[in-house]
């Protein structure tokens, strides 16, 4: 079950012809999806799409089903790429989506071998594009892909009824050149608010049913000798020209004209709103869009239509390329035609702009006011007026020293946190150790208090990046994968290769029942039973399949003194190949939130419930935060010192602990501070529980009055310490 | 062609996971929506939706009527083009700033004061807490109109989150042209915990009219305050008396203060101890001629009632037993006395706490002879969790807490008081040398702080420091040396950064010492520390 549920805007799907629309931008894809007749829908969740897939899987029962779409939450963007095979031979409207570049570095071995064969039914890759701020991975383009696989790449206008119309435009240019398509949704895309007006539904005018009936195969779609050159050959000289087609004839590329001929801006359509915005704050366009110069907006990113390039250009002595992100394909591209087609319109691009990060509208402002100051006698040639920000004030600049950086970290009451608290007190003892990590939560341990962790080379890849260091040492490299990135590949390319070559090393897979770090999807190891999937199998047991022979899972990580031992244990073990250790523990967000009703309703039922959360006493904690180097819970927190004697902070127990006991097990195994307490508040006690304490409140309370009466000090209550 | 700005009012709302940022923009958008106007919002998550911040960005449109034409509304925050941040953290408001958003000609910046601390300032050793003061000035100097009080404690206050306090400020700040019952309207429409978000918009509605700037009380600075007795007990109103008879009217505070702690600690005779030594220290500054604030003597004070009242089995024991303590933690969790509780205290006492709590002698024989410590250890220490709510687990601490009177017998007294009166020593000495070099020697006893291995590392650190400070003899700036010197040992557990400033003040051989984990010199006891694996 997915962190956020979308089953009440899911219904929204419904909505028929004419009615307005309300809602995030991967809702409006999912409803484009629906309106275009798709057949069928794949995908690997990760930001910025976790969304869209959790919106699929929630609309499965809601619409999908009785629309005859078949959704599948594939094994990996690998899976889903190879899932568009159904599209080769028949003609079947189908769609995946996942997070680029990451996944689609993942998908690329089947991305090139379904763009060579070509598509009979239209296919789109939905990519949420994680470029610029906010964005968790490498800093990369997606355009790359597009271009050397032949994969035409669509940038739409980030507002909702351009997304939705190029969604459906997708699979009818994918249809008219027999290629698949790239529909590009950067991160603020895919979760803007916005509305359109909604078409009917359709439903697949070929099914997947019908297609197994009577399958199909045609030799010259299959990527092999001789086709593969004939391929080739058909990319350039019938699917391009086919697709270039399409999209003049359905103007897929936008031109805004303005009243400013000598100049003009091309803009990917993913910066248009932002391009706008820049040059409203320069006094040439308004708040609807009205510009003084001209603008040709890229929609379709890859490939470039030449006509319409150079009818832009007529009569305009220069252009300014807004194109995001590096290299700068698309300037070279129009470089070479304007050069094949003898134009003298100077193209500008990544000189007036920067060659990398995101073009924010502070950045893009600063390259028109250069193009425009070096390319017109009359635009912005006063610098001095137009400056809009101004210097930074003293009191600004102190606050570069205050501000304290806010790295991502483990949630409160994580079942991961106490693992690498385990790790961290063995590496004390044991001196440090050479440890790969993967992607997922787990991948916080990188990041303070822990700072464990030396690379992380990609999804599920902790096992593979130390295949290297398999070799005689007295300390063996630790590698750790989270359960999303053991099924997505670690198995066979972690664990197998590691059985395979016969390492030594010691892998930690981190089993929290969920793909936590993408919002909570279900996984094959999931505990939860999943009625639309098949869940709770086991990876000890996967594991021990591919040749295993040391393995150990640990249901319950907050056994820091258990964890501590069989890391120990892993790592001094010697001669039996590569040790497994699973720490297996729900993911806290997930556990609460199915927790929390049932729980409510058994204290309703009068039924006995223990809640508990921890506290520390102010009187002994000296200020000295060793727990909090263990752990970096959030919950567990510091105070300023209230005794006026001691300068240095106290920790503190804030309202949002949940009781995991992280807190106490570190108490415990690495002796700790006396100050930790666990609260235990039990809800509906029963009669001889209430007796029992009230029998034991009346002698600790005679006994402490006793001992306050004795020292005479009840006169200094109020007084700290 | 001109701009529409005044048509569109552009937010920026930073919130943390779990803050309610996200529910926040909603109200916004379907107030906004409800109002005739076009609203726009996003959001860019920090990684996922863990504990980073996530800024949610909109715009809010008014369109003039019979204007068919749709406006064009960014999705990303543009520095000077801000007319409203929300800010659910103060850091979160620096921040802000920082990136400018926040620009006097036009934004109110509305941000609660509280602080969700950075992991930075939480795991230091020392204080690394942020200065709240610098994002007030900065916010002062840049916004518009700054609307900051601590609305995390309101939130509290009102059974809600963080969010609908932020909504209330934002109506009565007044930054947004709706009214009230729009506002409203936004929450009943969201449809969950409306009542408790209701209350808590109230709350802000109505401190946010108080004005501008933070309107938080002011934050008391805890202060030593004078402390006068009031029970029956001769020996401490003759002990009192002394203070004032015998030291200057500048210590009496400080010192009647330290007289209290001790007593609480253990009694009248040690108490006393405090005073004599404490009589030492100013006799001597009086002879270097002191000025009238006695600043060693203030210092001393401080530092000697503190370490005097070291934490030792008992004092925890006694601490736990506490009935102010029970009190203290019904407050803390919000439990009623009534209601079935327990308090299952972590402890895990190692051989060398127990045997510090024996006689002196014993204590030491113990430590020395290995039968005797495996079976002490087997009794009395190791990982325990104890209810001090049932008396099975309150008595026994109760019974340890009893033992203060015999605490002087103690091994752990001892050795206390071998370092105490080596420190004392070192600070006579000194003072008659360097006496700005004294002052710093004086708050070396803060880095003795925690327990077990914790108190060992500090123990550590202060022995170097203190013998640091004997090679620092004649340096001409032995003080800032040693100043330095205290920093670094605050830097790190693993006390690199203390060695290479070891290295630096050419004091080679002490910083040698660090290389060896384990490898303990502090003071006068001989830890048992358990060695690594091979």
């Amino acid at each position: 079950m997915a962190e956020r549920s979308f089953k009440k805007e899911v219904k929204k799907l419904h909505a028929g012809a004419g009615e307005t629309f309300e809602g995030e931008g991967i809702l409006a894809v999912t409803k484009a999806l629906l309106q275009s007749g798709v057949a069928y829908v794949g995908g690997y969740q990760g930001s910025p799409i976790s969304h869209l897939m959790d919106v699929l899987a929630d609309a499965k029962d809601e619409i999908l089903d009785e629309m005859g779409v078949h959704f599948e939450t594939s094994a990996s963007e690998a899976t889903a790429a190879a899932m568009l095979s159904a599209s080769v031979h028949y003609p079947l409207r189908g769609a995946v989506t996942w997070k680029s570049t990451v996944g689609t570095n993942v998908a690329s071995d089947a991305l090139a071998n379904l763009a060579s064969g070509g598509v009979t039914g239209g296919t789109v890759i939905v990519i949420g594009e994680d470029y610029g701020e906010g964005s968790s991975i490498m800093q990369e383009r997606t355009h790359a892909f597009a271009m050397k696989s032949h994969i035409w790449l669509l940038d739409p206008r980030p507002n909702l009824p351009s997304i939705v119309d190029a969604v459906e435009k997708s699979f009818e240019l994918s249809e008219a050149s027999n290629t698949p398509v790239m529909l590009q949704m950067r991160i603020r895309a895919c979760h803007v608010h916005g509305h359109f007006t909604a078409r009917d539904n359709v439903k697949p005018s070929f099914t997947l049913a019908e297609a197994l009936e009577n399958p199909k195969r045609d030799l010259s779609r299959i990527v092999l000798p001789p086709s593969t050159f004939i391929h080739e050959k058909e990319k350039l000289e019938q699917r391009l020209p086919a697709a270039i087609q399409f999209i003049k004839d359905n103007r897929l590329n936008e031109v805004f004209d303005g009243p400013r001929q000598d100049i003009g801006l091309v803009v990917q359509g993913g910066c248009y709103n932002t391009t706008i915005r820049a040059l409203e704050h320069l006094g040439l366009a308004d708040a609807y869009g009205n510009s003084e110069i001209p603008l040709y907006v890229l929609n379709v990113a890859f490939p470039l239509v030449d006509d319409e390039l150079l009818d832009f250009a007529r009569d305009k002595s220069a252009l300014l390329l807004i194109e995001e992100g590096g290299p700068e394909f698309i300037e070279h591209e129009i470089n070479s035609i304007f050069a094949r087609a003898g134009c003298k319109t100077q193209l500008q691009g990544k000189a007036l702009l920067p060659r990398y990060g995101e073009y924010t509208c502070d950045v893009i402002k600063g390259g028109l006011r250069q193009f425009l100051q070096q390319h017109t006698q009359d635009l912005l040639q006063d610098e001095v007026a137009l400056k809009l920000v101004p210097s930074k004030p003293l009191s600004v600049e102190a606050l570069d020293a205050a501000v304290p950086a806010r790295p991502a970290g483990f949630c409160t009451g994580c079942p991961e946190r106490p693992v690498f608290s385990a790790l961290k007190q063995l590496q004390r003892e044991q001196g440090d150790f050479h440890i790969s990590c993967d992607i997922g939560c787990h991948l916080f341990s990188i990041l303070p208090p822990f700072n464990l962790g030396a690379t992380t080379m990609g999804y599920g890849l902790g096992g593979a990046s130390s295949s290297a260091f398999n070799v005689p040492s007295t300390k063996p490299a630790i590698s750790i994968m989270g359960d999303g990135g053991f099924w997505h590949n670690g198995l066979t390319s972690g664990i197998g290769n590691s059985v395979f070559n016969k390492s030594d090393g010691v892998n930690l897979i981190i089993d929290n029942a969920y793909t936590a770090a993408t919002g909570g999807q279900d996984i094959l190891s999931s505990k939860a039973d999943n009625p639309e999937r098949s869940t709770q199998h086991s990876i000890a047991r996967a594991v021990e399949g591919v040749g295993v022979n040391w393995v150990r899972t640990l249901t319950r990580t907050y056994d820091v003194k258990a964890m501590k031992q069989a890391l120990k244990e892993a790592v001094t073990t010697k001669g039996v190949g590569p040790k497994v250790i699973v720490a297996q523990s729900e993911c806290m967000l997930n556990r609460q939130r199915r927790e929390k009703r049932e729980r409510r309703k058994e204290i309703q039922d009068g039924q006995r419930v223990v809640e508990s959360r921890f506290a520390i006493d102010g009187d002994t904690c000296t200020g000295d935060r060793a727990c909090i180097r263990l752990s970096g819970c959030p919950s567990l927190t510091v105070k300023p010192n209230p005794d006026p004697w001691r300068s240095d902070p106290v920790t503190h127990i804030d309202n949002s602990c949940v009781g995991c006991g992280l807190c106490g097990e570190n108490v415990h195994a690495d002796i700790l501070c006396p100050s930790f307490v666990r609260v235990e508040v039990v809800r509906n006690a029963g009669w001889l529980e209430r007796q029992r304490r009230r029998l034991s409140q009346a002698i600790i309370g005679w006994l402490q009055q006793r001992a306050v009466k004795r020292q005479e000090l009840d006169l200094l209550e109020g007084v700290s310490r | 062609m001109s701009t529409n700005n005044k048509q569109r009012i552009n937010i920026a709302i930073t919130a943390m996971g779990g803050q309610g940022g996200g529910v926040l923009a909603d109200w916004i958008v379907g107030m906004a929506e409800a109002s005739g106007w076009v609203a726009q919002s996003t959001s860019v998550p920090g990684v996922a939706q863990r504990t980073g911040a996530t800024i949610y960005y909109l715009e809010l449109f008014q369109p003039i009527l019979g204007q068919s034409e749709k406006p064009v509304l960014s999705l990303s925050p543009a520095s000077g083009d801000v007319d409203l941040v929300i800010a659910a953290e103060l850091m979160e408001a620096g921040r802000a700033i920082q990136r400018g958003f926040v620009t006097p000609d036009r934004t109110t910046l509305i941000a609660s004061s509280h602080r969700a601390y950075a992991v930075a300032e939480k795991e230091a050793l020392g204080n690394a807490l942020a200065d709240p003061d610098v994002i007030h000035r900065a916010a002062d100097e840049m916004a518009q109109r700054y609307i900051s009080f601590d609305m995390a404690a309101l939130a509290t206050a009102t059974g809600s989150v963080v969010s609908a306090v932020l909504f209330g400020a934002l109506c009565g700040s007044g930054a947004l042209p709706f009214a009230r019952d729009s506002f409203e309207q936004a929450i009943r429409q969201g449809g969950v915990g409306v009542d408790a978000s209701l209350k808590a918009f109230a709350a802000g509605h109505d401190q946010a009219l108080l004005g501008d700037g933070c309107t938080d009380a002011p934050r008391a600075e805890p202060k030593v305050q004078q402390w006068t007795y009031k029970g029956q007990d001769a020996g401490i109103h003759q002990l009192l008396a002394r203070i004032e008879a015998d030291f200057p009217a500048e210590l009496v505070t400080t010192l009647s203060e330290g007289v209290r702690r001790l007593l609480d600690h253990t009694g009248l005779s040690y108490a006393r101890l405090y005073l004599d030594r404490m009589q030492q220290i100013l006799l001597l500054e009086q002879d270097q001629g002191a000025t009238a604030s006695y600043p060693l003597s203030q210092q001393a004070a401080a530092r000697l009632a503190v370490w005097m009242a070291y934490e030792d089995t008992i004092r925890v024991a006694e601490i736990k037993t506490r009935s102010r303590r029970f009190q203290g933690l019904y407050t803390e969790v919000g439990i009623d006395q009534q209601q079935v509780s327990y308090f299952r205290e972590y402890l895990h006492p190692r051989i060398e706490e127990v045997a510090e709590t024996l006689p002196a002698g014993l204590g030491r024989w113990v430590l020395k002879t290995r039968w005797a410590s495996v079976l002490m250890e087997k009794l009395f220490a190791g990982p325990k969790v104890v209810s001090t709510q049932s008396l099975r687990g309150f008595l026994p601490l109760y019974l340890v807490a009893r033992m203060k009177r015999w605490r002087h017998r103690t091994l752990r007294y001892a050795l206390e008081q071998a370092r105490i009166e080596d420190w004392l020593q070192l600070l006579v000495n000194v003072t008659r040398r360097d006496p700005s070099l004294a002052e710093e020697v004086a708050q070396l006893p803060s880095l003795i702080k925690g327990y077990g291995r914790t108190h060992e590392r500090g123990l550590r650190n202060f022995s170097l420091l203190c013998r640091a400070t004997e090679r620092l003899h004649g340096h001409p700036q032995a003080a800032a040396v040693l100043a330095e010197l205290h920093q670094a040992a605050l830097k790190s557990e693993s006390g690199s950064e203390l060695a290479a400033a070891l290295r630096e003040a050419g004091l080679e051989s002490l910083a040698a010492e660090l290389g060896a984990p384990g490898d303990q010199q502090a003071g006068a006891v001989q830890v048992m520390e358990p060695q690594p694996a091979p």
